[in-house]
């Protein structure tokens, strides 16, 4: 039981992290690049691995899936950050308390990265050979669908938000407009 | 690309969510391949418009 609190708050943490990045999009009109878009499906595939847990119980295989995933963000966001971080090669976006985003998901990352280590580690979270059987309560049940839910309204937005910015083409590397709506209302 | 990439990644927790998980896991592996081939894309030759 305590180690599906944990999941469940690890995932609400990284919805989190996703919703703010929306906030961002839509509140100060920070349009992401290809980068950030890459770093919000890193993002994604985390809370995936953590969703497997909830829905087919707790596994180390589930673990690595988001592992696999919180690497992969702390490389784009490395990559992003190395871009700007030579004097005079300008940012990206709005700084947040005095990080901008893609740094903030790189130590967001890392830190997901020792919190899945921490949680991964519990021997008795995994089905023993004797017993398998994998119980799940009503509430749980219905909190796995919700989260499932929220999960893919999610990747629905980002998608939503990709057509929007680029079409069916490439994105831009520094986008400016929404490039279908401004195709669309011009 | 990208948006071939989140539209994978929807099939894959559609999947996972009516219980199939080794298709859903499948199908995330081909995702995160492709997400990974992008960023080496990104890294090698700096092209930004994927």
């Amino acid at each position: 039981m305590p180690m599906r609190v944990l999941n469940i708050f690890a995932i609400l943490l990284i919805f989190g992290v996703l919703g703010s990045a929306f906030a961002f999009q839509l509140q100060l009109s920070e349009l992401p690049c290809p980068l950030c878009f890459l770093q919000r499906f890193g993002l994604l595939c985390a809370a995936f691995g953590l969703l497997l847990n909830l829905r087919f119980g707790f596994r180390a295989s589930h673990y690595a899936v988001t592992l696999m995933s919180l690497v992969f963000t702390s490389w784009a966001a490395l990559n992003h950050i190395s871009m700007h971080i030579i004097p005079g090669t300008g940012w990206y976006g709005y700084p947040f308390y005095h990080l901008h985003l893609y740094t903030w998901a790189f130590i967001i990352s890392q830190v997901a990265i020792i919190g899945t280590l921490f949680m991964l580690s519990f021997k008795s979270q995994y089905p023993s050979e004797t017993n398998q059987f994998y119980y799940e309560s009503f509430i749980s049940k219905s909190i796995m669908h919700l989260l499932f839910f929220i999960f893919i309204v999610l990747i629905a937005a980002n998608m939503a938000s990709v057509l929007f910015e680029c079409g069916l083409s490439s994105c831009p590397g520094d986008p400016s407009h929404y490039f279908t709506l401004h195709q669309i209302f011009k | 690309m990208i948006l071939i990439m989140f539209g994978i990644l929807l099939v894959a927790a559609l999947l996972g969510w009516v219980g199939f998980k080794k298709t859903a896991l499948c199908f995330l592996g081909a995702t995160l391949i492709c997400a990974a081939y992008i960023l080496w894309l990104n890294l090698a030759g700096g092209h930004l418009q994927f």
